[in-house]
């Protein structure tokens, strides 16, 4: 049997000049997470991926669309993953103007809700948020835009050793 | 971005494209479908099996659609989606007007039975 590991870390500088390179490199950076993940035997199962990934989608398409004006020629941006035996962890840094208030949320819809009355956009946040265990933005003194997130494995990782 | 349309003979239109439906491509698609409503192709079947990825933008442009569909008198029905977009339809609740049909015939056999109606 596998030991547990310590940490799986994978990591991705990339200057992006447009929002398409800045997500793809985020579905390719998780791919290769994932693999990795296998690797050792420590994948979470398919439902925990697509709530980790559409919500870590959400975070970095927020980070891409409102912290970079839209003439802004590069924008840098930093994905740090994170595997450890009791969770996931997303480190996503980017070099954008601060965000001067929380940033825009829209709540998940009601179940009574009528479809002439629901929303059209806004959802991003609110769907990390729903996805994950944590979510936290803070501004570094080094004027960097952090985002953490973090979701936690299932028993049965927790539980492996 | 694409859409590829197809019109059936009984009044049902079936829209695919290929790729990830987000921030990237939602607006383009939400033109599109909205256009094909105000073209009197108001039975929409959006195939998804194609699609990779969908996000909230894409969210949106589907729930865009959908309105602009059941104001005209007629639907929009997404068929064949991945486990992405059913684990995100199910954890914004949209799943209830959005319901994923496993097969494009069974969505339109909920046409069918509505045309007859």
């Amino acid at each position: 049997m596998l030991a547990t590991p310590r940490s799986l870390l994978i990591e991705a500088q990339v200057a992006t000049q447009t929002m398409a390179e800045g997500l793809d490199a985020m579905h390719h950076l998780l791919a290769c997470f994932w693999e990795d993940a296998a690797r050792i035997d420590y994948l979470p199962s398919e439902t925990w991926r697509h709530l980790f990934t559409t919500a870590l989608a959400e975070v970095v398409a927020n980070g891409l669309r409102h912290a970079y004006a839209p003439e802004t020629p590069e924008r840098p941006l930093r994905l740090r993953l994170r595997l450890f035996p009791d969770r996931v962890e997303a480190l996503l840094i980017d070099q954008g103007e601060p965000y001067r208030s929380a940033p825009c949320t829209t709540n998940l819809p009601d179940d009574r809700v009528d479809i002439a009355d629901l929303p059209e956009s806004g959802y991003g946040l609110s769907i990390a948020y729903a996805a994950l265990d944590m979510v936290r933005y803070h501004r570094t003194r080094g004027g960097y835009n952090c985002w953490k997130l973090v979701k936690k494995l299932q028993q049965k990782h927790k539980s492996k050793s | 971005m694409i859409l590829q349309i197809e019109q059936g003979d009984d009044g049902v239109t079936i829209v695919r494209m290929e790729g990830r439906l987000d921030l990237l491509t939602a607006a383009d698609v939400k033109h599109d479908l909205t256009d094909l409503v105000a073209d009197g192709r108001r039975r929409l079947i959006f195939d998804l099996e194609r699609v990779s990825f969908v996000d909230s933008s894409g969210l949106g442009a589907l729930i865009s659609s959908l309105k602009a569909a059941r104001q005209a008198g007629g639907d929009l029905r997404i068929a064949r989606a991945n486990e992405q977009v059913r684990t995100l339809l199910k954890l914004t609740t949209l799943e209830r007007v959005l319901r994923p049909y496993e097969t494009i015939e069974e969505a339109r056999a909920g046409y069918t039975s509505i045309a007859a109606d």
